[in-house]
């Protein structure tokens, strides 16, 4: 086995995960100016409502592919619902507003935590593959759902990308993004396009969620680890920053894979925080930042 | 308008009646819920003194672990006095403050942050893989002063009396209306001649100081810590006493952290709901009451509202 | 009473940013006593000038000389511990603190006793016809006595040169002579010197004693008033478009 062809594959896979989930992280900061600590608990409720529905809808009748797209599809739609609902209830009030959003997204990280234990209980759940078999390429060993998901992903990631970067909403989220006034003052529906970019930023998470269904250990807190780590993507990218974005979370997804084979995970964590550390202080508005 | 002297007459009679409480309070539940109570708005009040210059100290766990720990050495491990342990805690916070302050208060808002919360975690990783503290399963045996076992409380109080005096004293003075210039406006400071940075790693600093004797209070109230105790959670507990208490003044997190730790009490009895408890009261506190309790009791008074000087990011 | 060592030296200054390269080669000096006038159309490197004399921003290269020491690595509140001080264009004072306070800040760094900047804070008040106001929160003012309220911050630590960022700007007639009226009485009672950036033409012809001129980022021109109006060079820049 060839480390680096393991390691890259590694890499690659973790590093789908935390591109979705901090591009829309970085997307909400962008847009509204918002630092939304309760992102992972979108991920984390598609990752819970999937864990509940597949062991329900799951039947010799059903092949396991269409019941995790139904599970999957439900769920995106709910959570998707959810992000709708908070933003009009309570983040369309706090834009612009960092320390208030700040506040407000703990206060309901911490609630939808304390609810999703309290429907989900503490007992983590492995879903069934959804494909087996392994691979070997590049010199390193991959489960074939795996890279099937990663792709996946990175398809995603790619078009995301695509769209803000060619299409109309993409380009008023960047107006947006860079000088929210001027971009009125040019007639662009502030309010909408910061609804768009929540939903947009929701959806990614969803999206990382249910690629992840087949793969992850699903407990309540499921979430929390990937904002932390998505959190430390996007700042070290640099908040706003959708390159930036990527390039945190390629970053932290190196680290993550060397640190936890070299060495073990938790050191790995250490490393990461050591180097977010290190980054701030030497560019403190992250690498791509310009604030 | 209540006059100046009316509130310190009545500053003054409120704490002694809190300290004579205090002293009844034995040494069961009522002990434990009067110390906790003192101590959470200790911590209240030593994060929103960050809140003076604009940020939200997320570090704060990583000193009161300090001092925790620090003390806990003092007193478990080496038998010294808990006068020393104390004064070891605040000074070990402090020196740490210092440094830490110096290098990340380059940054400010969301970047402070998480420079700050990753500053918590490493800490609390360092403290899981040294054996001499006990590692993961923490440190025991740390009691209180013989002297005071049976009055715990009362001393507790009292120094979280004086402590929060101190920093009241403080943000009223001319340091405090430099710290909310610079909340204001830190580039316009500067062209004044001060040391922006400076001050605001002093302010870091003092906070830290009191976050410190905190830890050790907490130490040897609970005689047994961990790591886990010194969590970002911590730090998230404590922004609900203060969002809930209303930050314009200095008896919001008092009020904040004496409310939230009485009805943490009651709820607790429904069950293990700690997140949804304390989650529900930032985000309650958030949307209906952004001035707080302090907020409501000015409206109620006819006061008016204090203007809410917001931080330019 | 203007004397011969100049107040300020600016020596071939250049800055750069990325590729852009806002200010090159630009040298002026601004005399003790004297109201200098920094003009020229937008983006001629007037701001990227104020922002390098300073402190705010590093020289790519030249120097910055002020009462013959180099000032050029000194942060703004070193700069300001030499007698030097600018305000702002925006965002140029602390919106929510009361007049009294905003000015008080200013005397912290440089006073110790408590009735001297009392004392200050009062007489700084009354030069900039402030002293009605005091108790009232600056973010409340109207914009032009929150304008005078900027100048009274910067003012109140007596530098030797005080550099106003386009103070007169949103201000009336009426408001504007006033100003005038302040910066005169400032250089002429306590031998202050102004380095005034401001595109309210009128009021530059006015109240200077010399301009500079600087069209995209180098020197263009200086001289008197009346020397400035009437180079060719320089209407052709500058006034001739706003005529």
């Amino acid at each position: 086995m060839d480390i680096f062809g393991q390691l890259f594959l590694n890499s690659l896979q973790i590093s789908a995960a935390y591109i979705l989930f901090s591009l829309g992280l970085t997307l909400i900061f962008g847009v509204m100016k918002v630092v939304n600590f309760a992102h992972g608990e979108f991920f984390g409720l598609v990752l819970l409502l999937i864990a509940i529905i597949v062991p329900w809808l799951n039947s010799p009748a059903l092949p396991l592919a269409l019941t995790y797209a139904a599970a999957g599809a439900v769920s995106i739609l709910a959570t998707m619902a959810c992000g709708w609902f908070l933003y009009h209830f309570a983040f369309k009030k706090f834009q612009r507003d960092m320390v208030g959003s700040f506040v407000l997204s703990v206060g309901l990280s911490l609630l939808m935590q304390g609810l999703f234990l309290e429907f989900f209980g503490g007992v983590p759940v492995k879903l069934p593959d959804l494909i087996e078999g392994n691979l070997h390429i590049l010199g390193g060993a991959i489960t074939t759902q795996r890279l099937v998901l990663t792709l996946i992903a990175l398809c995603v990631a790619v078009v995301m990308c695509w769209l803000i970067a060619a299409t109309k909403l993409g380009k008023a989220l960047r107006a947006v993004s860079e000088d929210h006034e001027a971009a009125m003052l040019q007639g662009i529906p502030y309010r909408r396009i910061a609804l768009y970019g929540f939903l947009i930023a929701t959806f990614l998470a969803a999206i990382a969620g249910a690629l992840l269904a087949p793969v992850t250990v699903i407990s309540a807190n499921v979430g929390s680890d990937f904002l932390i780590k998505g959190f430390i993507a996007i700042v070290i990218g640099g908040l706003g920053s959708i390159p930036g974005s990527i390039i945190g979370s390629i970053l932290i997804a190196v680290i993550e894979s060397v640190g936890g084979y070299y060495f073990d995970p938790s050191l790995a964590t250490l490393g990461m925080f050591v180097i977010t550390m290190l980054v701030l202080l030497v560019r403190p508005k992250g690498i791509m930042g310009n604030g | 308008m209540v006059s100046a002297k009316t509130s310190v007459v009545s500053v003054l009679a409120l704490s002694l009646i809190a300290l004579i409480a205090s002293l009844f309070a034995g040494t069961g539940f009522a002990a434990s819920l009067v110390i906790w109570v003192a101590i959470n708005i200790l911590l209240a009040a030593s994060f929103r003194f960050v809140q003076l210059i604009g940020e939200l100290n997320f570090a704060l766990a990583g000193f009161v672990g300090l001092g925790a720990y620090i003390s806990g050495i003092c007193t478990a491990k080496l038998g010294l006095p808990f006068a020393i342990a104390l004064m070891g805690a605040a000074v070990a916070a402090t020196l740490l403050s210092l440094i830490v302050g110096f290098i990340t208060l380059r940054t400010k808002g969301p970047y402070f942050m998480l420079i700050s919360f990753a500053f918590t975690e490493v800490l609390r990783m360092i403290y899981t893989q040294i054996e001499y503290i006990g590692g993961n399963s923490g440190m025991i045996g740390i009691f209180p002063p013989a002297l005071f076992t049976d009055y715990y409380p009362t001393l507790v109080v009292a120094i979280v009396l004086v402590l929060v005096l101190v920093l009241y004293k403080l943000e009223q003075s001319d340091l405090g209306k430099v710290l909310v210039a610079i909340r204001n406006n830190d580039a316009l400071v500067q062209t004044v001649g001060i040391n922006v940075h400076l001050t605001k790693v002093l302010c870091l600093a003092i906070s830290s100081f009191v976050a410190g004797i905190g830890g050790a209070l907490l130490a040897h109230a609970n005689n047994v810590i961990s790591p886990g105790d010194f969590s970002f959670l911590l730090a998230v507990y404590t922004l609900a006493y203060i969002k809930v208490g209303g930050e314009s003044h200095i008896a919001g997190p008092i009020l904040g952290a004496a409310v939230l730790t009485l009805l943490a009490q009651v709820a607790m009895g429904f069950g293990p709901y700690e997140h949804i408890f304390y989650g529900s009261a930032i985000v309650i506190a958030v949307l209906l009451m952004p001035d707080g309790l302090v907020g409501i009791i000015r409206k109620s008074l006819g006061l008016a509202p204090r203007a809410q000087v917001a931080a330019r990011h | 009473m203007i004397t011969t060592q100049p107040l300020l030296k600016v020596d071939h200054l250049s800055r750069r940013f990325g590729g852009l390269t806002a200010v090159s080669d630009l040298s002026f000096e601004v005399n003790q006593g004297e109201i200098l006038g920094l003009i020229g159309p937008n983006g001629a490197g007037k701001s990227t000038t104020f922002n390098c004399v300073s402190g705010f921003y590093p020289l790519s290269e030249g120097r910055i000389t002020f009462l013959g020491e180099d000032i050029s690595k000194l942060n703004t509140a070193q700069v300001c511990h030499k007698g030097l001080v600018r305000t702002f264009q925006h965002d140029s004072l602390l919106s929510d603190m009361t007049v009294y306070d905003n000015i008080l800040i200013a005397t912290f760094s440089l006073i110790r006793s408590k009735s001297e900047r009392e004392r200050r804070v009062q007489e700084t008040a009354a030069i900039l016809n402030l002293t009605d106001h005091l108790k009232e929160i600056a973010g409340n003012l109207p914009h032009g006595l929150q304008r005078m309220v900027s100048i009274a911050i910067a003012f109140a630590t007596r530098p030797k040169l005080l550099c106003l960022d386009e103070p007169l700007t949103g201000l009336n007639q009426t408001e504007v002579g006033g100003a005038l009226a302040i910066f005169r009485r400032i250089r002429d009672e306590f031998t202050t010197s102004i380095l005034l950036v401001e595109h309210n033409m009128k009021a530059v012809m006015e109240i200077c004693d010399r301009i500079v001129v600087l069209d995209h980022g180098v020197f263009l021109a200086a001289g008197s008033p009346q020397d400035i109006k009437q180079n060719p060079a320089v209407i052709a820049a500058y006034l001739g478009k706003r005529a």
